[in-house]
């Protein structure tokens, strides 16, 4: 029974977190994580003590996220920010539990479609509101305007439910592959094509929606992961297509090409990434990842503390005064800055975690888990690409997400390794 | 498992208390970044400050403060002083001087320059300055005063430490 509540408490979690935007809603995520956690132990406290072998088989993925949590225990015990690194580390823990009640929860294919089900209402949400504002206009969230690009055509940058275009790049960067999965596996049933139309239509409007819009948010961190995901895609599966298909999807390829350099602003964003400081926004990044720099190589080993209150802190130590930041702009930065070198091994060893699971542990394609593991290597792919960029993805919203995904990911590829 | 569990707690705890080792020698990089710890008195000047009520600020009272827009936290005043301006040779620069509203208007000061002495608590004196709240605290930084019933834009003019603990 609590095995069945806490995957509704998931499925809850899922689907409404992208409705929650305000950082006083956040904690109620945080107790919503508490929450599955408990159901998830209460579930294996009554099946150990009901004589029942509660087995479990260890990834590496799962040794480098316990690695993570060891790098912030070590980084809070050296920080001269003792008590607000501790609160820092605690929500870390958190994370880290309910990954972990997520690898006992899903152990088998039903429990998979009703989370990636989940994920697909999430996104109903996110879209809708996104197409609003794509269509009827959204509003400017800040009043500042770059002086250097404000001449230009501008972009109608959309943010849908939360409130912050990168998030929201972010987070549909991490939801839609799992929707395309859901509907490449219905529409490779063996049934006739109105009904696979009638059943995977609706998903499919879904999925390329949530593509157009994740491009719309204007988030460039996103465009890359955007692009980084189609790559891999492609990389995957063009070896299995026939020649015809694969001329068609170059085709298509160059096609979205032109259309997209006919766009003036477009064109102008796409521009800007490469300006360096002549790109206000550019410059502001560049000079913040020279800080988070300087930080880092002053605190090598251990880092300043766990947590964007200790970075906060410990930032204007570093930061030139006019630059104050809330994050360090780039993932990998931000794990060094915060967590030192054992930060960075920590993440090193979940890259290669990843990466052994693609290259030695991937289902067959033919069966819906495969595309699944597929669906969500692509979507880590995405986020992890866009993360060199931005830190959006240390965000509530989008860490349950990202966490989800990898363990789907874990646990779709042991589900399958079962006899 | 239970031995890779074990073996990555176990060098968890040597690095976590040689680390706290280090930190409790003041031997960590953000250690050695800061100088000391000072109470900080932030002088603050609000230039032509529009109120009827000249009183706006009284000593021991609390109020939000500002720095480049980031919150910052409360502050106590600890001194404060309102000058009327000179409004003859205020709107005589601005708006003609024979305007009859002008006159009117002239009748009772509604413009002052203020300036107010701020207590931080604690501030970081680092090489790049003084640290408070991870504001950098900087002479002619803009900064905001927030009460109940006011929000006014004004300058930080002087940083004094007051005591060294």
């Amino acid at each position: 029974m609590s095995q069945k509540l806490a995957l509704l408490a998931v499925c809850l979690l899922l689907a409404l977190s992208p409705l929650i935007a305000q950082d006083s809603g956040t904690a109620s995520l945080g107790y919503g994580m508490v929450a599955i956690i408990a159901l998830v132990g209460l579930h294996l406290l009554r099946r150990s003590l009901g004589g029942e072998k509660v087995s479990f088989t260890p990834d590496p993925i799962d040794y480098s996220l316990l690695g993570l949590f060891c790098a912030g225990l070590v980084a809070t015990a050296s920080s001269s920010f003792l008590g607000i690194s501790a609160a820092g580390l605690a929500l870390n823990g958190l994370y880290l539990a309910f990954y972990l009640a997520l690898r006992h929860l899903l152990k088998n294919r039903a429990q998979l479609l009703i989370l990636v089900l989940a994920v697909a209402i999430g996104l109903v949400w996110t879209s809708g509101e996104g197409l609003w504002q794509y269509l009827h206009g959204a509003e400017a969230l800040a009043t500042w305007e770059d002086p250097l690009t404000s001449s230009f055509e501008r972009m109608n940058r959309v943010y849908s439910t939360l409130l912050n275009p990168n998030l929201y790049a972010i987070h549909g960067l991490l939801a839609f592959p799992l929707v395309f999965a859901l509907v490449a596996q219905i529409f490779s049933e063996p049934e006739s094509l109105p009904r696979r139309l009638l059943k995977g239509s609706g998903l499919l409007v879904l999925a390329l929606l949530a593509v157009f819009l994740v491009f719309q948010s204007g988030s460039r961190a996103a465009w890359l992961g955007l692009a980084a995901q189609l790559f891999l895609l492609t990389a995957a599966l063009f070896s299995r297509l026939a020649m015809s298909w694969r001329l068609a999807m170059l085709g298509l390829g160059a096609s979205v090409l032109l259309f997209a350099s006919q766009s003036k602003s477009l064109v102008n964003r796409l521009q800007s990434m490469l300006d360096g400081h002549e790109n206000s926004s550019n410059s502001f990044r560049l000079h913040v990842w020279e800080a988070c720099l300087t930080g880092f190589q002053e605190n090598i080993y251990f880092g300043v503390g766990v947590g964007s209150k200790v970075f906060y802190q410990a930032y204007a130590l570093y930061a030139q005064s006019l630059y104050s930041a809330l994050g360090c702009y780039s993932l990998p930065l931000e794990l060094a800055f915060e967590l030192g070198l054992f930060g960075l091994l920590g993440l090193g060893a979940l890259l290669f975690g990843i990466g052994r699971l693609a290259f030695t542990a991937l289902p067959a394609l033919e069966r819906f888990e495969g595309k699944l593991a597929l669906a969500c290597l692509v979507s880590l792919f995405g986020a992890l690409v866009a993360s060199f960029f931005d830190v959006v993805i240390l965000r509530p919203q989008a860490c349950i997400m990202f966490v989800t995904v990898l363990a789907l990911l874990v646990s779709v590829c042991q589900l399958e390794k079962k006899p | 498992m239970k031995r890779t569990v074990l073996i990555i707690l176990g060098i968890t705890l040597v690095l976590s208390g040689l680390g706290y080792w280090l930190t409790k020698n003041k031997l960590n990089g953000v250690s050695k970044a800061i100088e000391g710890e000072e109470k900080v008195q932030i002088e603050v000047w609000i230039d032509e400050m529009a109120s009827l009520d000249p009183n706006l600020f009284k000593p021991g009272d609390k109020v939000d403060f500002l720095v480049r827009n980031r919150p910052h936290g409360e502050l106590t005043i600890t001194a404060a002083q309102c000058f009327p301006l000179d409004l003859q040779t205020y709107y005589s620069k601005r708006i003609p001087a024979t305007s009859k509203e002008n006159e009117a208007q002239n009748q009772a000061p509604l413009l002052w320059n203020c300036r107010l002495s701020l207590l931080e608590d604690k501030a970081l004196s680092t090489s790049k300055g003084y640290i408070a709240r991870g504001n950098q605290l900087k002479i002619a930084s803009k900064i905001a005063l927030e009460g109940k019933m006011m929000r006014v834009d004004g300058y930080i003019v002087g940083l004094q430490a007051l005591a060294l603990k």
